[in-house]
């Protein structure tokens, strides 16, 4: 059995997709033959589809709603080759900067539908908020061991040709909408949750300038 | 009125339903101001996720190409449309393209909207988003579901949700998507 996994991280290597997409690969110990790729250069494309799998994992951050312009361009080039990947299975692991799942929903949605025309079997999907510090997380930390545990879940799901277990599912999904108190706390006192990036703009030396209007 | 409308048709695609779009904004021009950007005779990159537009140069794409001319456009505008056709069922990626580089109209900061975390638009002035599909006729139910539902959450991004649509472009019909637009 072989697996691609395609990450479609605009950020490549550097990507909270590639954390994910490392620890997958690691659960499948030798077991089975892996190829992984990046799409963010799509002049690769063809030559990726040509590397033909039985099953698929794509990885890639919820971008403007839908998915990065890099990974759109493959799924019309998948569309184009979809004799690849009629019947075959395809795992999909979503995240976004968000917390919430609804926010991935529309996403989720047009998984499904594509996995539809293109005749391929989409076998789980599974949806993550709050993905944006993933790939700063130190690896003794509770919460990338947690991760890398269901990574490691899921990946035998794959081999045993499962959908994704409930539990990593549900660990992952984290919420589908904020909880009503902190959507209390957020409507009436943003600033909580804001100072973070006012942090990370001061660091940069942009603080007088962060609402600049440049374009106006 | 102010619109900018961004079209992702290549020239050799739909010439019949271009024509008569590129009419449909002509017609609008004796009363409104209608800025034209045809994306395939444009250089526009492709968002990298470095996040300097939010962190290091607020407000400020990293790349300095065509898409300068649509930010310009698009934040003195009452209406942005996106004139796609329909690939691999969904908006083609050129559209998308320009879509995500819009995040520099947004600040980093975030705010509630509808019981949901949305970014705060940077500026004051958020044009309504109009998507008009060309090509499609007899497309399924299923499609104009998704797109509706894309179109909506854009406009969360966006507008705060002041006002969307998605139109089915057909021949014959131009005065129809100028009416659309006008009563966006
Ligand atoms: C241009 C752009 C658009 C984004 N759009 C969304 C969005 O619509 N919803 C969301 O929750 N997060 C959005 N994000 C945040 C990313 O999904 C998030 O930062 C993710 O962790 C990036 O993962 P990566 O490092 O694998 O690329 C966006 C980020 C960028 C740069």
């Amino acid at each position: 059995m072989k697996l691609s996994i395609y990450n479609g991280s605009p950020r490549g290597s550097s990507s909270n997709s590639d954390v994910f997409s490392d620890l997958l690969a690691e659960g499948m110990g030798n077991s089975i033959e892996i190829s992984k790729y990046y799409l963010k250069d799509t002049a690769k494309h063809q030559q990726i589809i040509n590397d033909v799998s039985d099953c698929y994992f794509v990885v890639f951050p919820l971008y403007a709603d839908l998915a990065p312009y890099a990974v759109k361009v493959f799924f019309e080039k998948m569309e184009e080759n979809k004799e690849i990947y009629s019947g075959k299975p395809i795992y999909f692991f979503i995240h976004s900067g968000f917390p919430e799942a609804k926010q991935s929903r529309l996403l989720e949605r047009y998984l499904k539908y594509f996995c539809k025309i293109i005749g391929a079997e989409c076998k789980s999907v599974c949806i993550m908020g709050n993905s944006e510090g993933v790939r700063h997380l130190n690896r003794t930390s509770k919460r990338y061991n947690r991760i890398k545990f269901y990574m490691h879940s899921f990946a035998q799901d794959i081999i045993n040709d499962r959908q994704f277990n409930e539990e990593g599912i549900r660990f992952f999904h984290m919420m589908e909408t904020l909880p009503k108190p902190v959507l209390f706390i957020f409507r009436h006192f943003p600033s909580i949750f804001n100072k973070g990036f006012d942090i990370m703009i001061k660091k940069k030396g942009a603080y007088e300038k962060r609402f600049d209007k440049p374009y106006a | 009125m102010i619109i900018t409308m961004v079209n992702g048709i290549a020239e050799n695609q739909y010439p019949d339903e271009s024509n008569e779009i590129v009419s449909a904004a002509e017609s609008l021009k004796t009363e409104h101001q209608v800025n034209l950007f045809n994306l395939n005779k444009l250089d526009v990159h492709p968002c990298s996720g470095c996040w300097t537009c939010w962190i290091k140069e607020p407000g400020r794409c990293v790349y300095d190409d065509d898409m300068t001319d649509i930010y310009r456009s698009t934040v003195k505008s009452d209406v942005l449309i996106w004139i796609s056709q329909i690939k691999a069922g969904f908006v083609q990626s050129d559209i998308r393209m320009a879509t995500e580089r819009m995040f520099a109209l947004l600040l980093p900061h975030m705010m509630e909207l509808n019981g949901e975390m949305h970014h705060i638009p940077r500026y004051e002035k958020q044009p309504k988003l109009g998507l008009v599909i060309v090509g499609e006729s007899e497309h399924d139910l299923e499609q104009e579901e998704i797109l509706k539902e894309y179109m909506y959450r854009l406009s969360l991004n966006f507008n705060k949700a002041s006002g969307n649509f998605v139109h089915y472009f057909e021949l014959g019909k131009g005065k129809e998507l100028a009416d659309e637009i006008i009563n966006l």
